[in-house]
């Protein structure tokens, strides 16, 4: 649904917060398997916009936006853990990552560093296909591109994400 | 991370929706940064204690209608939670008078008196065997995968949209709908129905079909719903908070002729024919009112990005058409780029050239594609050969030899995924005189049927919208129903099959007529531009 533009500021952000917050949370929780990162990407997200002017691109389409800033943010929480791991001398995060011990949490962490390394689209496109079960007809409608360029972009987003997958576990077939 | 029997893409779907938040940890995480937002001075906030996010039913329609919709859904949807509780499976409801059941999830479901209802399971949700009388539903927003059923004896309903009404009798099942969108099947037979309209099933043709806004008038919302019907039959066509231009100018343009590249590019110098946008800034140079209206109304609104061409601009006289003009317009403040060539456009239309536009849906004839009979006669491409169609690009190339390494790439067969050539056979075969073939390289029917150029629009039933095809398809465009009318030869023969045998014969496809919806942009009135 879209955003209802309303007089106050304060009022804009309330309704884009109730109508989104979940959206914003669950994707960083799928991301990341931790509740304390989803709670900080959906505050710092949501702070950043109480700080600065509201983007042209939030009054546009604010599901979009918001849905691409938790995919980015997310992702880079991803990141950072990812390098924190291989710099060994470094302090390990305060937040606990998925257990190593369990081989399905492994495998989504593996999943999502790879999917980090994609381009900024192509993650985007993936989450919400696979995480969020999005047919191609709504993530076009979402992201306002036509459906035969969100059909390419899956595909291609896969072949990608499969190489990388395989490059970083040393498999080079 | 594979398991043996799985394929890839099984595989990002079972580990990608594996973690699911518990739903009371994530309400306290939610609670908890509205709290942080609300400590940051962004003013006092109503039943802070506890914000859920709300359920937002899908709306077909636009930002245009956004204030009331959700000023009418939500307040059906709090008043009507407020009234009963949630019913069980199984359970056959009777009611003697009107009332309001509440779905498990979240859909209420108004019951006309003397009806009857039972709430089944269904695979994917719930149904609502409608066994005698009428509901009006106003449905939940569905998790992806789950879907909300109307059953009666003669029509299955299922819900895109969020508010309708179902009704039955002996004699047969009346579908309407209120606002949204809904799919109604009926032996096999979908149709797709929009606010305002609706569908009866009889075997009685005296079964009457009163106008929409008649049959919910025993509901307790009655006025709710017409309210939301005559916003349908008169949309909104931009918010109602628009920003303004400052200052506008408009001449007429003589002696250029508007470009090839109908509008596009952005700052600079536009060139004849064309539109650009810089901070605070739109500039048009030499470009009928008629091209206007298409990015300022059928652009801006139909955000699936079909050509525009689905959306036919109707009424208007010649000149707007054949007169060119040159707009220079300078904004309050720095809206954003759509804003300036959508909302903010329209604006500048309809008061400098007195413009009244109306966007309709008429039931119109189609195409609707479907697989043939016989099956699909090509197959999906496997992942890995998009990739190997990529020309790979070097260390430190240049522009000017990225856009030689793409033009090369066109020239190899087969093309990269994506592309699209229209003429003959780009197989090597040569193909007969008077026919047409549209060639697509690794890419969805989207692209395939988009290139036909028939007499009606095409609506893809196929299913297989995420799939890639290589797809080659040659027909006679004397004996396929062209968009545009093909002048006759004197020396040669029509040749080859008509489009709806041959893409059965060379694609396993098939066209099938039908009555569908169609979006139509109306020019009411329009003037010569006011003087500036």
């Amino acid at each position: 649904m879209s955003i209802v533009v309303m007089q106050e500021p304060a009022q804009q952000l309330e309704v884009v917060f109730r109508e989104h917050a979940r959206l914003v949370y669950r994707t960083a929780f799928g991301v990341t398997g931790s509740h304390e990162d989803a709670d900080d990407v959906l505050q710092t997200i949501f702070l950043r916009l109480i700080r600065q002017e509201f983007p042209p691109d939030l009054k546009n389409n604010p599901q979009a936006y918001l849905y691409r800033a938790a995919v980015n943010a997310s992702l880079n929480i991803m990141r950072r853990r990812h390098r924190e791991v291989l710099v060994g001398d470094a302090e390990p995060f305060e937040r606990p990552a998925p257990a190593e011990t369990d081989s399905e949490n492994s495998e989504l962490q593996r999943l999502y560093e790879g999917i980090a390394q994609l381009k900024p689209n192509a993650a985007q496109i993936l989450i919400l296909r696979y995480m969020h079960g999005k047919t191609s007809a709504e993530i076009a409608k979402m992201l306002g591109r036509s459906q035969g360029a969100i059909t390419l972009m899956l595909f291609r987003a896969r072949v990608r994400l499969k190489k990388l997958l395989r490059t970083n576990s040393g498999d080079t077939r | 991370m594979k398991r043996s029997h799985e394929n890839f893409e099984e595989t990002l779907k079972r580990l990608m929706t594996r973690r699911n938040p518990a739903d009371a940890r994530m309400d306290a995480g939610i609670d908890k940064a509205w709290q942080q937002l609300n400590s940051e001075s962004i003013g006092p906030v109503p039943n802070a204690s506890r914000v859920h996010a709300v359920r937002s039913p899908r709306v077909f329609l636009k930002i245009g209608l956004a204030t009331a919709m959700m000023i009418a859904v939500m307040f059906g949807v709090v008043r009507w939670r407020g009234r009963a509780p949630e019913v069980p499976f199984g359970e056959t409801i009777r009611s003697n008078a009107n009332r309001v059941l509440t779905l498990k999830d979240g859909s209420a479901v108004e019951m006309r008196a003397a009806s009857e209802l039972r709430l089944e399971p269904a695979n994917d949700g719930i149904r609502i065997r409608l066994i005698v009388g009428s509901v009006i539903v106003n449905a939940a927003k569905q998790e992806p995968g789950r879907h909300l059923y109307v059953q009666t004896k003669d029509v299955s309903v299922s819900v895109v949209g969020t508010v309708f009404l179902v009704g039955t009798e002996k004699s047969g099942s009346h579908v309407a709908v209120i606002e949204g969108e809904v799919r109604v099947e009926q032996d096999g037979v979908e149709t797709k129905l929009l606010p305002g309209q609706q569908l009866t099933v009889t075997t009685n043709p005296a079964m009457p079909s009163p106008p929409v806004a008649e049959e919910v008038g025993w509901s307790g919302e009655a006025e709710t719903h017409v309210a939301m019907l005559q916003q349908a039959a008169a949309p909104q066509l931009r918010p109602q908070t628009t920003p303004k231009w400052e200052v506008t100018s408009i001449r007429q343009c003589t002696g250029d002729q508007p470009g090839n590249a109908r509008g596009g590019g952005n700052g600079g110098t536009a060139s004849a024919g064309a539109m650009g946008t810089s901070p605070g800034l739109l500039r048009v140079t030499c470009m009928p009112l008629k091209w206007l209206i298409e990015r300022a109304y059928v652009k801006y609104l139909e955000y699936d990005m079909k050509p525009t061409w689905f959306f036919p601009i109707t009424g208007g006289p010649e000149w707007i058409k054949t007169d060119l003009y040159t707009i220079m317009a300078k904004t309050e403040g720095l809206p954003s780029e759509q804003e300036m060539r959508g909302p903010m456009l329209q604006a500048l239309l309809e008061e400098r050239f007195n413009l009244k536009m109306k966007r309709e849906i008429r039931q119109e004839p189609v195409y609707e594609l479907r697989i043939a009979d016989g099956g699909l006669k090509m197959q999906p491409l496997k992942e890995e050969e998009c990739e190997a169609r990529e020309a790979k690009a070097p260390e430190g190339e240049t522009q000017a030899e990225r856009l030689d390494r793409m033009l090369k790439a066109l020239q190899r067969r087969p093309a990269p995924c994506g592309s699209q050539m229209i003429g003959g056979p780009q197989d090597g075969t040569k193909a007969p005189p008077r026919t047409r073939t549209v060639n697509v390289f690794g890419g969805p029917l989207d692209l395939l049927t988009r290139n036909l150029s028939l007499d009606r629009i095409i609506i893809d039933t196929t299913g297989l919208g995420d799939r890639l095809f290589d797809m080659q398809l040659t027909y006679s465009i004397d004996k396929s129903p062209m968009r545009e009318p093909q002048p006759v030869s004197a020396t040669e023969p029509p040749a080859g099959d008509s489009i709806f045998v041959a893409i059965e014969k060379q694609l396993g496809l098939k066209l099938v007529p039908l009555v569908g919806p169609r979006t139509y942009y109306t020019i009411e009135h329009v003037d010569r531009p006011t003087p500036n």
